[in-house]
């Protein structure tokens, strides 16, 4: 008895352990790249150009739909996301960004990719920050992969390759 | 002139509240809560803070004196919207996951009441009488009006999708339903229970307040980082402020005329001069700011 018990609080533990509410998680990821903003908004700026720049992206195919512009990624690895432009900003160099569905495990995820000049000449600051929650919004237990952990996980990945390579392509001026 | 005015912002991030005190924009207290606090409701006259922790499903009790905690009560699950009576004796506190109200005494700690509302439940507020709650109900996009006596659920209103923060004008004839997902806000006359007009704000708003004669109402637009102020007398948007990235709550001070937004994003509050509608400072505060509710503090 006093066994099954403890079986029992074994297993309803780590499901309590891990209860996360309603709250929204955030990342954000910035980068110093040796160049100009104009230059580096010049690559990051076109909503179409990520495969240009990030190493897990191989294509991007931009359409128009009712007046909104959305694009679909494919990742390397086959997954596909499927995004809305928010805004684009050419004055502030600022992207705004939304997935409506695809392969990361979050939900009602809303990005900022932005250019800053940076501390010194002829350096620019660039920020990517999102804003999402968990692929699970109900009630605990959380399913396996989609706990903010995962989410978070996904994002940044996502993020730090993404700048640490936008970088690389910039400042080599390919 | 002046008098005292402090504002408790919840800080999501770093599981504390930072007390601005505004006459000088100093944070002069950093007080450490549960974990992931949201939402914020102040007793001025009962000297007290009440500070919803999502994820340790209780409610952070501080004294506005020492700004210490005094005690943790239980809470649900997911508490996130609350507000108080005026003279902080009881409390009300929406609970998420479990689609509840929970009306606790906040003397004896404990859970009088617990009521099944509407999927989600988010902002709440009182009316000027205490006797009726305002909840809106974020998932299953309508207000529920709550009897604060017997429970009892006395109606519902549907307003737009997502329902999420609310604010009530200061005669308490209006109250103002703002909607996420449908980038607007549903004002509803509270004697007819009937929405009286729909007034299109920015990208995702979140939060809103009046100010001290109700003549003008404050927006946030999470996605758009604006702050829309709107004329209430014909609903017309007279100014969009750029405030601090994603702001979320939005407080008003009667004392020195200005708005504060608290920025999710940036960690910090920006503060706007209502008389201009110009940002007159940011102010840094823990991780996360939040600071859902009525989180300004002074005596009126």
């Amino acid at each position: 008895m006093k066994k099954t018990f403890f079986i029992f609080l074994a297993l309803l533990l780590p499901s309590v352990a891990t209860a996360h509410g309603p709250s929204p998680q955030k990342v954000t990821e910035t980068i110093t790249i040796k160049a100009p903003p104009a230059k580096v908004w010049a690559v990051i700026g076109d909503f179409n150009s990520m495969p240009k720049w990030h190493p897990a992206v191989k294509s991007s195919k931009v359409e128009s739909k009712g007046g909104n512009t959305f694009r679909l990624l494919t990742l390397k690895d086959g997954g596909t996301i499927y995004e809305r432009l928010k805004e684009k900003n050419d004055a502030d160099m600022r992207l705004k960004y939304e997935i409506i569905e695809g392969v990361l495990p979050v939900s009602d995820y809303y990005a900022v990719l932005s250019v800053k000049p940076g501390a010194n000449a002829n350096e620019s600051t660039v920020e990517w920050m999102g804003r999402f929650y968990r692929k699970y919004k109900l009630n605990p237990p959380i399913p396996a992969g989609q706990d903010d952990e995962s989410a978070l996980k996904a994002i940044n990945g996502i993020f730090k390759p993404g700048l640490a390579n936008l970088k690389k392509v910039v400042e080599s001026g390919k | 002139m002046s008098g005292p005015a402090f504002a408790y912002i919840t800080n999501q991030g770093s599981n504390s509240v930072s007390v601005l005190e505004l006459n000088s924009g100093q944070v002069v207290a950093e007080i450490p809560v549960g974990n992931k606090p949201v939402g914020v409701a102040i007793a001025s006259k009962a000297k007290r803070a009440f500070i919803t922790n999502v994820e340790s499903g209780n409610v952070s009790v501080i004294s506005t004196e020492g700004n210490k905690v005094l005690k943790h009560i239980p809470a649900g699950t997911s508490p996130v919207g609350i507000a108080t009576k005026a003279d902080g004796s009881r409390i009300f506190v929406a609970d998420w996951f479990n689609n509840r109200v929970l009306i606790i005494d906040t003397i004896l700690g404990s859970q009088i009441q617990s009521i099944a509302i509407s999927k989600a439940p988010a902002g709440l507020i009182l009316s000027r009488d205490e006797r009726t709650l305002y909840v809106a109900n974020r998932d299953s996009n309508d207000i529920a009006f709550l009897d604060t006596t017997t429970g009892a659920i006395l109606g519902r209103t549907p307003v737009g999708t997502h329902p999420f923060g609310l604010a009530l004008s200061p005669d308490g004839s209006r109250l103002y339903s703002v909607n996420v997902w449908s980038d607007n806000v549903s004002v509803i006359d509270t004697s007819t229970r009937q929405v009286i007009a729909t007034i299109k704000v920015g990208d995702h708003p979140y939060c809103a307040t009046l100010n001290a004669d109700g003549s003008r109402l404050y927006v946030s637009n999470t996605q758009a980082d604006t702050l829309s102020v709107i004329d209430t007398s014909n609903y017309a948007t007279i100014a969009t402020v750029d405030v601090g990235a994603t702001p979320e709550g939005v407080g008003f001070s009667s004392t020195l005329n200005q708005i504060y937004v608290a920025s999710w994003m940036e960690n910090k509050v920006t503060v706007v001069d209502a008389s201009t509608n110009k940002v007159l400072k940011h102010i840094p505060t823990g991780k996360e700011s939040r600071a859902f509710g009525s989180f300004i503090l002074e005596n009126r």
